[in-house]
């Protein structure tokens, strides 16, 4: 299964300016994409171009079908999406919140849900209510919430806004063992140009709604594309060896 | 406590309201006749007249337009996240009684024509809202046509009220809200609609939970948020319009009553739904109870009664700093 863009153009408004522009890239399972950009380059429009929450008449294909000719239902069994954090206030526990994300399958996922509360949370946050948690423990529930889905490609945006660095690492690190070792397309939106770049399989670079960099994160040529979009040199070093 | 416990409790003090309710009236019934009330044999016809053909309809008529409210005002909160949203929100509340007071002003207004004309005021309003809320595809847009169609209807029933006169003076008093009209045609109605509409929304209740995560993010997790939305605020209009028809009209119950709802059984859909009815049937009956016997032979309109216990209520939810309604976000 492949998501792919092909010419993609983008303006929300009929008179306004393109937010994105012919973007052509394709996004392979068992990788992890970290796509980066100023603010307002188009990442998070990206993002939901590709989740099909946006018309993207016909440039954005899952298994050479139209992503928005999809159901609800059939585009959530194949794309999980984590948005960037709005507050949520739930009126459930930790588990039942994760839950949520099995609503497209018949069964409740309680081994998968497990699984995730061991390697994701500690013991007791299981049963705590969602609103009694701190606002990184709801941010890692969240995502909790979008891995229980299940599904072959996971989009986030900036999944590690609220956390520390430590767990913005242990974040990365996780994901990078979802994708390569569960065969999962990741595709992250981010912020994070110090320690992303050390996890990340393919670097996509967003200026001004065009894409100027897909590869690696350690060439010459991604720290060209840094230094074009953001003005500033740049270039990817191992920060987040452990001591 | 225990779910199931709560339930029980608010379940017991339903039917010792409903009882009391039973017993109290203009009409003395006489201390003799409340035992034989456990059988209903034995009793005096006039008593059984009183009790049947006028409490007994007026009791479960009032409980069933409280369930009604209460399921949409509960059905309104979700859908818009907002705890400060009622079934006005909707513009059902005004277009209903503006349906029903423009049948009694062209027609002279029979039960069921009255009761037709809120339901085609209702319904007219769910065409507008969907129509400029551009089809259900944003909630936030849902909510502004309905409170622009809440004003216009509003404005609209004070225009057809000044210009009927003095033809359409009773209509003032129908519609401060109050159940004397209740008799068993119109309780099998507001009946027959809890039956369907209770159901409805149970079934959706997976759908109503997602809604929590907002919208967009519950379409991405799969939901039809579309169809979703479309039967919550049918639901939500035909709910109000029934009980608007058949009692004019009676605010604050679907603002306040999943308030209470929330804190005692909790956010989740099913449960706050299922609460929200036993605590809205239960409040109409004492509402009812108070309005026919604290100033006898008078009756206090419901609805006045409603508005003087919600209104300070309301006043408390906007200037209290609270920013967690038990699983709202604001």
């Amino acid at each position: 299964m492949s998501l792919t863009s092909e010419n993609l153009s983008f303006a929300y408004k009929k008179k306004g300016g393109n937010v994105l522009r012919n973007i052509t890239c394709s996004f392979e399972q068992g990788v992890f994409y970290g796509i980066f950009g100023a603010n307002g380059s188009g990442k998070s429009t990206l993002l939901k171009l590709l989740a099909g929450e946006l018309n993207s008449h016909g440039a954005v294909r899952l298994d050479n079908k139209q992503v928005n000719a999809f159901s609800n239902r059939e585009r959530a069994r194949h794309i999980a999406v984590g948005a960037q954090g709005s507050e949520l206030i739930l009126p459930f526990t930790v588990r039942e919140t994760i839950r949520l994300g099995r609503y497209v399958w018949d069964d409740d996922g309680s081994v998968l849900i497990d699984r995730l509360l061991q390697e994701w949370a500690s013991g007791d946050l299981a049963e705590r209510p969602f609103a009694e948690l701190s606002g990184g423990e709801q941010q890692r529930v969240k995502l909790l919430r979008v891995l229980a889905q299940d599904t072959d490609y996971i989009l986030l945006d900036e999944p590690a806004a609220a956390l520390d660095w430590n767990r913005q690492l242990e974040l990365y690190e996780k994901l990078q063992k979802i994708a390569h070792g569960q065969n999962k397309c990741v595709i992250m939106v981010c912020h994070d140009l110090y320690s992303a770049p050390d996890f990340i399989d393919r670097m996509l670079l967003l200026k001004d709604g065009s894409l100027i960099y897909s590869g690696t994160a350690d060439s010459d040529l991604a720290k060209a594309a840094v230094a074009q979009a953001f003005g500033r040199s740049w270039a990817k070093s191992a920060h987040t060896k452990l001591i | 406590m225990a779910l199931k416990g709560k339930f029980l409790i608010a379940i017991l003090l339903l039917v010792i309201l409903a009882t009391v309710s039973l017993l109290c009236g203009a009409a003395a019934l006489g201390s003799e006749n409340w035992l034989k009330l456990l059988t209903f044999s034995g009793l005096d016809p006039a008593v059984k007249t009183i009790l049947w053909q006028i409490r007994v309809p007026r009791i479960l008529g009032a409980a069933l337009a409280g369930i009604l409210l209460a399921v949409a005002g509960c059905t309104v909160q979700l859908l818009f996240r907002n705890p400060l949203s009622s079934p006005h929100v909707l513009g059902a509340v005004n277009s209903s009684a503006l349906g029903s007071v423009l049948v009694m002003a062209l027609c002279g207004g029979g039960a069921a024509a009255v009761l037709g004309g809120s339901i085609a005021g209702a319904l007219l309003s769910l065409l507008l809202l969907l129509f400029l809320g551009r089809s259900c595809r944003q909630i936030v847009s849902l909510l502004l046509a309905g409170i622009a169609l809440n004003a216009f209807a509003s404005a609209a029933m004070s225009g057809v009220l000044f210009a009927a006169g003095e033809r359409l003076e009773g209509v003032i008093f129908w519609l401060l809200g109050g159940f004397w009209k209740l008799d068993w045609l119109r309780c099998n109605i507001l009946l027959v609609a809890t039956l369907v509409i209770l159901p409805l929304l149970l079934l959706v209740r997976r759908e109503m939970n997602m809604l929590y995560l907002g919208e967009a993010a519950a379409a991405a997790a799969g939901v039809n948020t579309k169809k979703v939305i479309f039967i919550a605020v049918l639901a939500s209009s035909l709910a109000t319009a029934l009980v608007v028809g058949n009692c004019g009209v009676i605010g604050f119950v679907g603002l306040l009553i999943p308030h209470i709802a929330r804190r005692i059984f909790g956010g989740e859909f099913r449960n706050q739904l299922l609460g929200s009815s036993v605590c809205g049937a239960c409040l109409m009956i004492a509402a009812d109870t108070a309005s026919r016997t604290l100033m006898i032979p008078l009756e206090i309109p419901v609805g006045v009664l409603t508005a003087l216990i919600g209104a300070p209520f309301f006043f408390v939810l906007i200037f209290c700093r609270i920013k967690r309604y038990e699983g709202l976000a604001v």
